[in-house]
């Protein structure tokens, strides 16, 4: 998952008409159009077969258009709340198509909702999809660490206050979530494989072993960074604030 | 600019709040928050109170800053004055280095003119004074030179040691210079330049005086503010290789004394000088033979009416004032050898205060009198009808004077 603004920068130069950029954005995203759109659905898609993947794409590239930062919701989370909206409508048509005939009647509805679209009535259910989801995955979040035995109380006692020493921890819970072998060891034993951490990141023992319930926490929202989006993209990354 | 912060937990007064830097923090509810919001934190914690600890060390360092300048001034360890007619005090430090020169007299301020003394070591600073008392003519040559000097340690600095060292440097300057001169380098008690300082003079010259007067000799203080230490030594026939042998504990009994007892001598002094006028004579014809002849036999018969008095610290009064009454306090001290240290202190007392003429304590001195008047008036009245002029016992002086003091009230 690409950095937040990072992804500003190149969702910026796309719509000042960069067509490369755009290509690449939507390959770079295309995992993610189909896990949000079999997520769904509730089934494996295959992108040879079923019409959802590319409404989902369709859905992607409008939502590059029509993404905008100040709303506070970021791009993936934006993204992936547009194809839902349009994967509902699929589907809703898809229903009324098989129930009954009438397309005319449908036909006027689907344009009046994709006009209800462009008012406020979106942005407001843009605010609510949104906000929803955060709550969800905060809940989700919650349990994961706690699976780990780690409540947010832990996570006050324990983060740094100062941001150096805030900064080092977020690095080290990079080199972590980055690893493969080490993660894994993670989730398995529910510890930090301290040494081989120390030996990656290059850090001091102790620093790993005083930060390391927040170690975990932070390195389970990267290594999760789609499930838990909101929060993966609301930290900043560390070195980057200065 | 204030922290965003998604809200994690709600809980009754508090909720955890992940913040974009990546801090997890309590915050207190401000509203109706729910998980998954987004809030802007209350930017106090990290900006006003940064601020505010900054801004109470910084009062704190000048506070304190301006405090050592206080506490850092008067740190003065000793003082070392060099008299030769120019009088010059200089304050050092713990180091022994000049801190402040402080001249004393118009020669001091012609000596010291030219010269920059302030941070240097007492070493030094002793050469180029002697230097320059060379150069400016107040060491000649040929001619009797005296340099004094006065070490006073006003903390925990080390006198002897300044003491050493100055003499050593006053020394060398006039080696090289090849001049022979008296070289005395006093100890003296901190008490002594409080009270140089109140006469106006150096804490040496006060010492000089406090030995003329010790030895009798009627002087004031001016008679030794501007001479030269020659000179004085000259007009008071004062040894000061003498004064600088005497130990520092004898210079502090005399300034007890000199505290303690002078008022009671004024007083004296003055009732003394009144009753000779009326009738001299029984008086002048006693005195001589009281002190000189017969002292043992005068204290040990009025001893029991004596310690009476010494019960409410009198006692030294009693003895004091029938020795005050000899006038001549040398012969009055062969008595007082028999009686041990106190009978000499109390008569160097009485030749200090004597002259120094001071009104505090006077009450006090009555009450005294009082007391011995009561133990003595029986037998010294009794005595002093027929004792007149004749050779007798010391205890008519006292009942004359007994009733002299009466008189007086």
């Amino acid at each position: 998952m690409l950095p937040e603004d990072i992804l500003n920068q190149i969702l910026a130069s796309i719509r000042n008409g960069d067509c490369q950029a755009r290509e690449d954005l939507i390959a770079e995203f295309r995992p993610f159009i189909a896990r949000a759109a079999s997520k769904f659905c509730g089934r494996g898609l295959d992108w040879n077969k079923d019409d959802e993947l590319s409404i989902g794409l369709i859905a992607f590239n409008e939502a590059i258009d029509r993404f905008d930062e100040q709303r506070g919701v970021p791009f993936p989370a934006f993204a992936r709340l547009l194809i839902k909206s349009r994967l509902m409508d699929y589907v809703r048509k898809q229903s009324r198509h098989t129930a009954a005939s009438g397309g005319s009647l449908d036909d006027t509805e689907g344009r009046d909702l994709s006009s209800l679209e462009l008012s406020r009535a979106w942005d407001v259910y843009i605010d609510q999809e949104s906000a929803r989801e955060r709550e969800e995955e905060i809940a989700e979040y919650k349990k994961v660490i706690g699976q780990l035995g780690i409540t947010f109380d832990d996570l006050v006692r324990c983060s740094p206050k100062h941001r150096d020493a805030r900064a080092t921890l977020l690095r080290v819970a990079r080199v972590l979530a980055g690893d493969e072998l080490l993660f894994a060891q993670l989730m398995s034993t529910g510890k930090v494989p301290v040494l081989a951490l120390t030996r990656k990141a290059e850090v001091n023992i102790k620093i790993i072993e005083r930060g390391r319930k927040y170690i975990i926490a932070t390195s389970i929202i990267w290594r999760y960074c789609e499930e838990f989006l909101y929060l993966c993209s609301f930290i900043r990354l560390p070195g980057k604030e200065s | 600019m204030r922290e965003k912060g998604i809200v994690l937990e709600v809980n009754k007064k508090y909720c955890t709040v992940l913040t974009s830097g990546g801090d997890f923090r309590k915050v207190r509810m401000s509203g109706n928050y729910r998980a998954g919001q987004k809030i802007l934190l209350p930017d106090n914690r990290p900006g006003l109170y940064r601020y505010a600890l900054a801004a109470a060390c910084l009062a704190f360092f000048i506070v304190t800053g301006g405090l050592w300048k206080f506490w850092t001034l008067p740190a003065v360890a000793a003082y070392v004055c060099l008299d030769i007619n120019p009088s010059v005090e200089m304050a050092l430090d713990s180091d022994r280095i000049v801190r402040s020169v402080n001249p004393l007299n118009d020669d001091g301020k012609n000596l010291v003119d030219g010269l920059d003394l302030k941070g240097k070591d007492v070493r030094e600073a002793v050469e180029d004074l002697v230097g320059a008392a060379l150069d400016k003519k107040y060491i000649q040559p040929g001619e009797e030179n005296v340099v004094m000097s006065s070490v006073v340690s006003a903390g925990e600095a080390d006198a002897p040691v300044i003491e050493a060292i100055v003499r050593e440097s006053i020394d060398n300057s006039l080696q090289r210079k090849n001049i022979q001169a008296e070289v005395a380098v006093l100890d003296a008690l901190p008490e002594f330049r409080e009270e140089a300082g109140k006469a106006g003079m150096s804490t040496g010259r006060y010492m000089l005086y406090l030995n003329a007067r010790e030895r009798g000799a009627d002087v004031s203080p001016g008679d030794f503010k501007n001479k030269s230490i020659r000179v004085i030594e000259k007009e008071q026939r004062i040894r000061i290789s003498e004064i600088e042998k005497s130990p520092p504990g004898h210079w502090k009994e005399k300034i007890q004394e000199q505290q303690g007892q002078p008022p009671g001598a004024v007083k004296n002094r003055g009732e003394y000088g009144e009753s000779k006028k009326p009738g001299s004579s029984p008086g002048r014809g006693a005195k001589k033979p009281v002190g000189g002849v017969k002292p043992g036999g005068n204290d040990q018969s009025s001893l029991p009416d004596r310690d009476k008095g010494k019960d409410n610290n009198s006692g030294g009064y009693n003895d004091w004032e029938s020795g005050g009454d000899s006038q001549d306090s040398r012969d009055k001290s062969g008595s007082g050898s028999q009686k041990g240290n106190s009978g000499d202190k109390q008569d160097n007392g009485k030749n200090i205060s004597g002259e120094k003429k001071s009104g505090q304590g006077d009450k006090v001195t009555e009450e005294d009198r009082g007391g011995s008047d009561k133990g003595q008036s029986p037998s010294g009245s009794a005595v002093s009808g027929g004792n007149d002029g004749t050779n007798g016992e010391g205890s008519p002086d006292k009942g004359n004077s007994g009733k002299d003091k009466l008189k007086d009230k």
